[in-house]
């Protein structure tokens, strides 16, 4: 008789594949449990962040001592003599700077009508970094001279194996101000073109130069002629000219160095324009003038006591200014001059 | 569930709990109570090393750098952005730190470019620099991330290195390392557990092993032996009572027979 009695569920052909299936459920579900990153998650990794480049590449921290140790050998090199000059020079100042100091170190002394940027004990203050990751950067520095005055310097590193050195000083003019730059941690972006602004700075300059000229200073638009500077150029030209009479005229042009000119943004849109001039003063005798006895500091400038023909003067003029966003006039701020050569016969 | 089936899970289960107590264990004797895990790589000499963020900013805890010279050598560390200091390092030959190994707790380094570096400690790209005769540590707290590191001497030219470790600290892996052995470890006394049980029950009968077809009884024959088989259910009787029987309707024994 056929068995009435059988446990339920029991076969023997069945019972060893669902066991196949329990393990082989067990051993999916880990892997997909691993496969879905558990383990990632289990030890903290994540993925690397990104990037930001749209801020300051230098921390307000670092900036403030890499501006202390530029300006403090920038000084160490205008000061130092023989053959370590060049060295030091090199080491420390680029651009205007660099091209000014290097100049002949005995006439800057006997004839310059500026102050060096000699850094006082007070530390530097940093107003401005450069935006962005890229090359070259800039750095805007305040110092104080030892005559009191508030000075403007701009601190360059072109490469990322340069550091930063000194590219342009002046001292700021009485009454000046330039207007606030955005935050240290944010940067400050360059603009070398000049996108945005009342005027562009290479005709900025090239109208400033033109206004300085002598005789027939031309008329400028977008810049006023009217500062301190200005006035004092014109004046000492007419003055001199008035002095040689008959004797000899003078002509004094002021060209524009365009490598050496910096822009940087102003948080309200505008910016403030690094530019370097070379003013050229020459003497030339007339035809009723047989000689000329120059001034006293002039014949020291030159060796010769008395001039036949001709004298010629090279001056670097290093001018600041601040310029508006889309219209209005620009203003010079901050200036230097360096005499660096002067012959004659 | 058949007793095959439940034997299989059973022992999936023991040996799952083996092997995550295993490396509970494991990883607690190496991370010890802080949570500390450190990385080991000796590179080879003539090539600076460069530590990318895919190897510093992965986990969210603070790195140290721990870079030892030979014969007490100058060793010096820079952290820079990953920009700056791959416009600097450029393509000169570096052996770049590409990943960790957990198995072996060691670096993992590959080469890459060729020529020298540039004076390094003089770049004004540098957001924090050690330096010393021998050894160099640098800390980074992941807060400036992403950030690369570069470890060499000031001048430029590779440090010849003994070792070069990258530690992390991180409590959570302690915890973790602990939480996998606890459960690890009952996982499989659940599994010894069950397997004992399962082994404990009854044998089970089956239609080929019992050839003896069970007796036939009649149901309501008073007079049949009592061929039921044994139990181990017992019902308590309460005391001063029988238990109920089922009364027969009134019938005649040769009806029965």
């Amino acid at each position: 008789m056929t068995h009435l009695f059988r446990r339920p569920g029991a076969s023997s052909r069945t019972a060893p594949r669902r066991a196949l299936v329990g393990v082989a459920a067990v051993a999916l579900s880990a892997a997909a449990l691993t496969g879905c990153g558990l383990g990632d998650a289990l030890v903290g990794v994540q993925d690397v962040p990104r990037e930001v480049g749209d801020t300051a590449p230098v921390s307000a921290e670092s900036a403030e001592t890499i501006a202390t140790r530029v300006l403090t050998d920038a000084t160490r090199a205008r000061e130092a003599t023989g053959a370590e000059a060049q060295q030091l020079r090199a080491k420390a100042l680029t651009g205007a700077a660099l091209t000014v100091t290097s100049a002949d170190s005995r006439l800057a002394r006997a004839g310059s009508t500026s102050t060096e940027p000699v850094t006082k004990a007070t530390p530097p203050k940093v107003l401005g970094i450069s935006r962005g990751n890229s090359w070259p950067r800039v750095m805007l520095v305040q110092s104080s001279r030892e005559d009191g005055r508030t000075a403007l310097n701009v601190l360059v590193s072109e490469s990322a194996s340069e550091p930063f050195k000194l590219a342009s000083s002046a001292a700021m003019q009485p009454s000046s101000s330039v207007a606030a730059l955005d935050s240290l941690d944010q940067g400050s972006p360059l603009n070398p073109q000049g996108t945005g602004l009342a005027v562009a700075p290479k005709a900025l300059l090239e109208e400033y130069a033109a206004s300085l000229r002598y005789p027939k200073p031309a008329t400028a638009e977008h810049v006023s002629s009217s500062d301190v500077f200005a006035r004092a150029v014109r004046a000492n030209a007419k003055s001199q000219a008035d002095s040689f009479a008959k004797l000899a005229s003078l002509r004094q042009t002021h060209t524009v160095q365009p490598d050496n000119t910096v822009v940087i943004s102003l948080r309200d849109g505008g910016a403030v324009v690094f530019g370097l001039l070379e003013r050229t003063d020459t003497i030339t005798l007339k035809p009723s003038g047989k000689s000329l006895t120059p001034s006293a500091d002039f014949q020291k400038l030159l060796g010769k006591k008395t001039l036949t023909k001709s004298a010629q003067m090279h001056t670097y003029e290093t001018v600041v200014f601040t310029v508006p966003a889309k219209s209005g006039t620009a203003n010079l701020v901050a200036v230097d001059e360096t005499l660096v050569s002067a012959k004659g016969e | 569930m058949s007793p095959v089936s439940k034997r299989a899970a059973l022992g999936v289960l023991t040996l799952a709990g083996l092997v995550l107590a295993v490396a509970g264990l494991w990883f607690l004797a190496h991370l010890g109570l802080s949570g500390t895990g450190s990385f080991r790589a000796t590179p080879s000499t003539g090539r600076i090393v460069v530590l990318d963020p895919s190897v510093l900013n992965r986990v969210d805890s603070p790195v140290t750098i721990t870079a030892k010279a030979k014969d007490g050598g100058d060793v010096w560390i820079g952290r820079a952005a990953p920009s700056d200091a791959r416009s600097l390092v450029g393509k000169a030959a570096a052996t770049s730190v590409t990943g960790v190994s957990v198995s072996g707790w060691r670096l993992e380094t590959a080469a890459r470019g060729t020529g020298t570096a540039p004076t390094l400690a003089g770049a004004d790209l540098w957001r924090q620099q050690v330096a010393g005769k021998g050894t160099a540590t640098l800390a980074i707290s992941q807060t400036h991330a992403p950030e690369t590191v570069v470890v060499a001497t000031r001048s430029g030219k590779p440090a010849d290195l003994s070792e070069l470790t990258l530690t992390w600290q991180r409590q959570a892996w302690t915890a973790e390392a602990v939480t996998a052995l606890v459960l690890g470890l009952l996982l499989m006394a659940g599994g010894v557990a069950g397997l004992a049980r399962v082994r404990g029950a009854r044998p089970e009968r089956t239609e080929s092993d019992d050839p003896t077809p069970p007796e036939r009884t009649k149901p309501d024959d008073p007079t049949a032996p009592d061929t039921r088989p044994e139990t181990t259910e017992q019902t308590q009787q309460p005391a001063g009572t029988t238990e109920p029987t089922q009364q027969p309707a009134a019938t005649s024994e040769e009806g029965r027979r």
